[in-house]
Parts: structure tokens; C-alpha cells; sequence
């Protein structure tokens, strides 16, 4: 492994400066160690070795943002990770959900969308796929691309078939999608009621109300400042005992100071909206 | 000259790694014990068992996963949780990124080891212990290049010698300690 650049607070605050005032992205309020270990990689990976050098590439090379944003955004996902979480959804949200006329799901920081789909045939397996609404949002407009395409290698889904199976699917997972060459689609049925949208956590406001927010793994990359305003905005975008879902590792412990959600799942992280 | 004082102590291992680390707990349980944080390599999506497994085995309570956000307590043991790499923030709390596995492997020993070394420069002692692969060596590299102390496990010792060996090769003054002298080592520099 090659060393990384070290990148001091002041250097590392410039680059995110440029991010935000050129680009309108905001990184200053991500976790310092992940953005700055991101940022380092990215330098490393494009023989960038400093921080001066790589504020003249992001000011003068228009392919640099793209490829830096790309790099130091986190799209790793998967389907159906944490097979737990989606059993538990399945045996105790969803039939909560199934009292509503329509449904409205917010994927809020969707990446390539990997979580959209085990939602959608978990929903379609539930009855429920055709009076719901997914709303899938990222920051990132590559990602939702290919969110948006429903595209995914082939040799991911040995792994998301087990995942899929543990999670209480009830179904031949491999009839959800079509194989060729080297990936895979999935069914078109499955997109039908998905809409992908460019959001961005840091700056955007709420967008709509929803029974359910998926926000899973994405906060853990933000500041406390970040999370609680996040969390607040997940508030604002929730019907009165809507559920919020987040990441295994991530809680509401310390970012829902008003006590507005209460637990509902203390394994898999699961709130729901009380005021 | 005095001795640095120790402000973390970060340790990395995967196949048979389980045993010795639990042993040197256990050896140093009662002293005044700088945070630990231990990296082992775990299966995904398994339930994490290491943390109740290690209780039980050194007697001490004070063992918990890495929770995001939380301060490093002196005298806790710290499990880096399965499927996450697991950072050090400059005001001395765990940051949490699931990012891309390094050499295959989420927690990464690597990640933490160079996170730490950023954080506590000549603070930090690093211990590698048995594995089979050669994640390690670069964390190691970085503490020994910001001053840290990197001990490794004597290969003549280790279950699987290839971690240890990779960090040896790579390492211009590592101290190659038996589990004894391991213990030896924080016994000497802790009190009770």
C-alpha cells in the first residue's frame, strides 16, 4: 500500500472550501478522519501530491470534480444487507404500512440503488409494490444513473441471493432479474414506481412526506452538527408515526435531543416519528 | 530521556489472533491501562460474538464494539464491529466508514493502525499479532513513521506466521516481542 499524503486540517479545509464554494458541495460537515482518508486516496490514486496541486486540478480540469466527487462519495451498498433488518422490516413494518392507501418511501442517499430494489421485491412479495411510491435520492448523479438503470454485476448475486434468502424472501430471487454477459437487470415491473432525484443532505430541505425513510450508513460519514440536522429533516419529511431505518452502527442516541422518535427496533435501528 | 507516555494501544490480527490477544487482556487486567483498540478480521454479516467471547474469557468487563462517535476511555477494550472500517477522529472519538474493503478486509487493520498514527503520532503502540495475510503492514508503517511503537508477535510464536512476517520485512526497527514479552512490556510501563 502506498503511503498517503498527509493532509493537516488547513489543507484539507481548502479543498473542501473550493467543493463548496465552486461546486456547491458541502463536505465540511463530513467526519473528518473518513473525508480526509478519502480525500488523501483520491490524491494518492491521481498522482496528486498536494493539496495546492490538487485545488489547481479542481480549478482547471473540469473532468477533476467529477472523478473526485465520485471517489470520495461512499457507494458501497448492497442488496438486502443486513438480511435482518429487511426480516424485521418485513415482519413488522410492512404489515404497519399495509394500513395505508399509499404508500410514499424515501431512500434517502440511495447510492446505486442496490437497497431501492430489495425494497421493491420485498413490497411486490408483500402485496404492496403497486400503491407504492419509491423516492431513491443521492448527491451523487453518476450513482443514480446507474440507480436508475437497475444494472448490477452478475457475480455480486451469489452473495445477494444468500442475503435475500435470510432476509425471509419467499421467492427464486434469480427470477427477478435477466442475466447477460456479465451483469444482470432487473425487472422492469420492479421500477415501475421508483423515482430518482438529485438531494443533497447537507443543503436540501424536505421534499415530500413519507410513511418510511431509509437512511441507512450514510450519516455515519457526517459530524454531530450534520446528524441532528439530518435527523430533523427526516422529522419534517415523516407522517406522525412514520418509521425511520438506519444503519446497524448508527443510532439516535445522541442526535434526537426533542425526543421526537422513539425506538422501535433496538437491534436493527429502527424509529418511528412520535411527534 | 523519559519515555513517551502511551495513549492508545492499537492491536491487529486475523487467523489465530483470538487466543493470544484474550491471554495479554486478561495479563493486564487491574493495571492502569491506556484505551486498547483490537481489530480482528470477522466474517460479514455474522453475528458478532467476540465481544461476549472476550468477557468471558479475560474476566474483564470493561470490553465493548466500537461505537461511532465515542470517546476512547482509558481502561476499555475496543472490538472494531464486523463490515466496518474504523477511524480515529483528532478529538479522540471513533469514526465509522463502510467504504471499500483494503486487501479484502473490512475492518481493516491498515485503516485504523494509520488513522491512529495521525492522531497519537509517538503515543501510539502498535501490536500485530497472527494471521495469514499482509494487511498490517502498512498501519505499522505508519506508527513507526510518526514515532509509535510497533511491536510485532515473534513469528516463531504465531499461529500463522504471514502477517508477522510481512510487517517484519517492512519495518526498519520492528521489536519482535513473544506474548511474554508483550506483556512484559505494558507490565513495565503501566501501574497497577
Amino acid at each position: 500500500m502506498e503511503h498517503l499524503p498527509d493532509l493537516p486540517n488547513e489543507q484539507l479545509d481548502k479543498i473542501l472550501t473550493v467543493t463548496d464554494r465552486y461546486f456547491g458541495y458541502d463536505f465540511t460537515g463530513y467526519a473528518r478522519a473518513s473525508i480526509r482518508r478519502r480525500v488523501a486516496g483520491f490524491m494518492n490514486r491521481s498522482g496528486i501530491r498536494t493539496a495546492g496541486e490538487l485545488e489547481y486540478h479542481l480549478l482547471n480540469d473540469e473532468t477533476c470534480f467529477p472523478r473526485f466527487l465520485q471517489y470520495v462519495t461512499v457507494n458501497v451498498t448492497e442488496m438486502f444487507r443486513d438480511p435482518g433488518f429487511y426480516k424485521a422490516l418485513r415482519e413488522n413494518i410492512i404489515p404497519q404500512l399495509a394500513s395505508y392507501p399509499f404508500i410514499k418511501i424515501w431512500h434517502a442517499g440511495c447510492s446505486t440503488g442496490e437497497e431501492v430494489y430489495s425494497m421493491a421485491i420485498l413490497l411486490q412479495e408483500e402485496g404492496l409494490l403497486e400503491r407504492t411510491k419509491l423516492y431513491a435520492t443521492d448527491i451523487n448523479s453518476y450513482v443514480l444513473g446507474k440507480a436508475k438503470q437497475g444494472i448490477f454485476p452478475l457475480r455480486y448475486m451469489q452473495e445477494y441471493t444468500r442475503n435475500y434468502r435470510n432476509s425471509g424472501g419467499k421467492e427464486v430471487f434469480s427470477g427477478y432479474y435477466t442475466a447477460r454477459y456479465d451483469n444482470v437487470v432487473f425487472d422492469a415491473s420492479l421500477k415501475k414506481n421508483m423515482v430518482f432525484a438529485l438531494h443533497n443532505l447537507a443543503s436540501d430541505g424536505s421534499f415530500n412526506e413519507f410513511n418510511l425513510i431509509l437512511c441507512r450508513n450514510v450519516m455515519i460519514y457526517f459530524d454531530r452538527t450534520f446528524q441532528q440536522r439530518c435527523v430533523r429533516l427526516f422529522q419534517q419529511s415523516l407522517c406522525l408515526l412514520g418509521y425511520l431505518g438506519l444503519g446497524t452502527k448508527e443510532s439516535l442516541a445522541f442526535n434526537d435531543p426533542q425526543r421526537n422518535f422513539e425506538e422501535v427496533d433496538a437491534r436493527w435501528k429502527m424509529y418511528r416519528r412520535t411527534r | 530521556m523519559p519515555e513517551q507516555p502511551i495513549e492508545a494501544v492499537m492491536v491487529g490480527g486475523s487467523a489465530g489472533s483470538f487466543e493470544p490477544f484474550a491471554h495479554l487482556i486478561k495479563a493486564v487486567s487491574g493495571k492502569e491501562m491506556p484505551p486498547v483498540v483490537v481489530v480482528f478480521h470477522l466474517m460479514r454479516n455474522v453475528e458478532n460474538r467476540v465481544v461476549d467471547l472476550l468477557r468471558f474469557k479475560t474476566g474483564n468487563a470493561q470490553i465493548a464494539e466500537a461505537e461511532e462517535k465515542e470517546f476512547l476511555k482509558p481502561g476499555w477494550v475496543y472490538v472494531a464491529p464486523a463490515n466496518y472500517h474504523l477511524l480515529i477522529e483528532e478529538d479522540r472519538t471513533f469514526c465509522l466508514d463502510s467504504s471499500d474493503p483494503v486487501y479484502f478486509s473490512r475492518p481493516s487493520i491498515d485503516v485504523t493502525f494509520e488513522s491512529a498514527a495521525q492522531v497519537y503520532g509517538a503515543g501510539v503502540v502498535g501490536i500485530l499479532l497472527s494471521g495469514s495475510n499482509g494487511d498490517g503492514t502498512y498501519g505499522m508503517q505508519c506508527i513507526e513513521r510518526r514515532g509509535g511503537v510497533p511491536l510485532v508477535q515473534d513469528p516463531e510464536e504465531a499461529e500463522f506466521k504471514t502477517m508477522p512476517l510481512s510487517c517484519i520485512q517492512h519495518l526498519a526497527h520492528p521489536r519482535i516481542y513473544t506474548l511474554n514479552q508483550i506483556e512484559d512490556f505494558f507490565l513495565s510501563r503501566t501501574r497497577a
